[in-house]
């Protein structure tokens, strides 16, 4: 079911799934006499919702007021409350969990930010060791080197110097 | 009076902003250049005209020196302003501006060229009596460079002579990373100055950061504007700035202060520009780092302690203007700081972020000043430095700056890309910080793994990111047909107490 055209009925649970940094976090809202019903790991809290708007929200949680603004990009949830940012990302399903490089990062060397490919040191074949360094990558003015993350072989490299790279671009693949 | 009718602003960002609102107070118009990726910048639309300058490459756009002094002619501008970065220390660009026959706002070309070579400059410090850095300038073939970092022993610095913010320098902690980080300054240095020449200096790691703010003009007169600590640095670059610092008495400030004019002196300086020295923590011996010919990205906090505005007086002594005030006149008060907000990932080694920025507020208030050139809806590029805005604040003193400065970035909403506003928070309530103890090993200190605990979400923050799936259409009704309030600024929004030293 998607989230997004989810209509609250009494009874009706939803589950929302999120991750930030490599933390999965699972929230349940149910449908309650005053709103919601909120449940995060066992953690049970009543939400009462006052107001929302494209830019943020006010809701009371066990009658404490919380203010929040927020911004939606693709899966990203950004919320901003209390001094603090989450770039929370909406997790659609178990099945893209697993399948995503978050999870399963040993393998797959990503672009950490856009920029431009300087050197690469590994070519198809090679031993690396964890930590050693597969290649240079220069944005904004700053050069970065990009680390193994294990030991293994090189069995892909997906770029060449010089290359433009998107975030989140496949760089190296080690197994 | 007017000094120029029309200048030119061969910069992008919140300093070509922070110029042009200078010029617009004193009738001057302005002429803004900008690459293909700036075509919506903030810079642009403040200019009363705008010159397209080439690709999103610095190289093909605000380093192109052919290009900017070609739009100041065909424009009609008297004179141009360099901002800080791109070409501001470029003597080759300074005697470009003179050829076309207009002004450069900013020193003489030989003084800047003189100052940019760290290695001149330091010799030529050494002959006027300033204190430097141990260190080594000359020959730069990597063998010499070997044998001498041998010498001077670790950690050291692997500097661009040519450099400036950060930028081709290289901490090198041990001889097994010297070749590494020599070649990668090298790179960096030929990339952004077009210049790979180096030179060492020992890495004095537990030190102060402190500057002073120059103004000299035409006719020989030359004064310090005091100090600005600028210990709180990340990655080599500045994160927090302050004035006065809590480090010097009136006896070392005005021997630094001395000194900092003798530099100036040394090269026959013209315009406003800072004098930069490491002061050791301990012995509080200081070393003259270097002078930046140019103004200063944090030069906001001298203009709210001193009252002047420097970006006025550049052009005011561009014009031949003589300074009407001397040394004795200028009497600081109360205390600023500024924090520089970055779009750039803290608990990720500070790496630059890139994206829209969805949402953006600036804080407000009595004594807040932001310098920005973002606005909600901007793109936020991989082409150009990460800095979003400048957020300064001035109060009577340093404990009363420190809580203003909290509740404005507090205040502050940037949402999109990631940025470090929390992590300045944190920062500000440091006890280190706030005992005004904090060295330029501060931040490596002590927030080290900073981020870690990132990983970690209140209840709140989840229930507010589930309740935008189902409310943040945008429609901006609320469940009660109550109508929509999104004032970020209402008092309602304040749900954080915030102490300094249990003070309220």
């Amino acid at each position: 079911m998607e989230a997004n055209e989810w209509i609250p009925y009494r009874g009706q649970a939803m589950k929302f799934s999120y991750t930030l940094g490599n933390e999965v976090f699972e929230l349940d809202l149910e449908a309650s006499a005053g709103g919601y019903q909120a449940r995060l790991n066992g953690d049970v809290q009543e939400v009462q919702l006052i107001k929302a708007d494209e830019a943020g929200v006010e809701f009371l949680v066990d009658g404490k007021p919380i203010q929040a603004v927020w911004a939606q990009d693709g899966d990203q949830r950004w919320i901003s409350l209390n001094g603090r940012n989450y770039a929370f990302e909406k997790v659609a399903g178990n099945s893209r969990l697993a399948g995503s490089g978050r999870v399963d990062d040993c393998h797959q060397v990503r672009a950490p930010m856009p920029g431009q490919v300087r050197q690469v040191y590994v070519q198809k074949g090679d031993n690396v060791e964890r930590g050693q360094t597969l290649l240079l990558l220069e944005a904004m003015k700053m050069e970065m080197r990009i680390l193994a993350p294990c030991d293994g072989v090189v069995v892909d490299v997906a770029v060449s110097k010089d290359n433009q790279v998107e975030k989140d671009n496949l760089l190296v693949a080690v197994e | 009076m007017k000094v120029f009718e029309k200048i030119l602003v061969a910069n992008r960002g919140e300093i070509a902003v922070r110029v042009m609102r200078a010029c617009r107070e004193m009738g001057i118009s302005t002429v803004g250049v900008y690459s293909e990726a700036d075509r919506e910048a903030l810079h642009v639309r403040l200019a009363d005209e705008a010159v397209l300058l080439g690709a999103a490459a610095p190289s093909e756009s605000y380093l192109n020196i052919e290009r900017v002094v070609a739009a100041a002619k065909e424009t009609g501008a008297g004179a141009v302003h360099p901002g800080y970065g791109f070409l501001s220390e470029n003597a080759d660009f300074a005697e470009a501006v003179k050829a076309a026959g207009l002004s450069f706002i900013g020193p003489r070309p030989d003084a800047i060229r003189t100052m940019g070579d760290k290695a001149e400059a330091r010799a030529l410090m050494q002959k006027a009596g300033v204190p430097v850095v141990p260190g080594y300038q000359g020959a730069d073939d990597d063998a010499t460079l070997k044998k001498e970092a041998k010498k001077i022993g670790y950690p050291l610095l692997v500097k661009a002579a040519a450099g400036g913010g950060g930028k081709g320098m290289r901490v090198v902690q041990s001889a097994g990373e010297l070749e590494e980080a020599i070649a990668a300054a090298r790179r960096e240095a030929e990339n952004a100055f077009g210049d790979g020449r180096l030179i060492l200096e020992k890495y004095i790691g537990d030190a102060r950061h402190i500057e002073f703010q120059l103004l000299a003009d035409q006719h020989g007169n030359r004064l310090h504007l005091f100090e600005r600590e600028c210990s709180i640095q990340r990655r080599l670059q500045k994160v927090i700035e302050e004035t006065p610092s809590p480090l010097l008495d009136e006896v070392l400030r005005a021997e630094m202060g001395a000194a900092a004019v003798a530099a100036a002196e040394a090269v026959d300086y013209v315009n406003a520009g800072t004098v930069e020295f490491i002061v050791d923590a301990d012995t509080r011996a200081y070393y003259f780092l270097e002078m930046n010919t140019r103004l200063q990205v944090e030069h906001p906090i001298t203009e709210m302690t001193t009252g002047l505005d420097l970006v006025q007086w550049q052009m005011r002594i561009a014009a031949g203007e003589k300074l009407p005030f001397m040394q004795k006149d200028i009497q600081p008060r109360g205390h600023a700081i500024e924090c520089r907000l970055y779009a750039e990932d803290p608990a990720n080694g500070f790496l630059p972020d890139t994206g829209t920025l969805l949402r953006y507020q600036e804080p407000q208030g009595p004594g807040v000043r932001v310098d920005s050139g973002v606005y909600q809806g901007a793109e936020v590029s991989v082409h150009y430095d990460p800095l979003l805005a400048k957020i300064s604040v001035y109060s009577e003193n340093r404990p009363a700056a420190m809580y203003k400065m909290y509740t404005a970035v507090h205040d502050t909403i940037a949402l999109g890309v990631h940025t470090n506003r929390d992590f300045l928070m944190d920062v500000l309530k440091h006890k280190v910080f706030q005992g005004g103890e904090a060295t330029t090993a501060f931040i490596d200190q002590h927030f080290a793994g900073w981020g870690l605990a990132n990983g970690e979400a209140p209840l709140e923050a989840l229930v507010a990111a589930a309740l935008s799936e189902i409310h943040a259409g945008g429609n901006g009704s609320s469940p009660h047909g109550l109508p929509a309030e999104s004032d970020p600024h209402s008092p309602w929004r304040r749900t954080s107490g915030f102490r300094i030293g249990g003070r309220r």
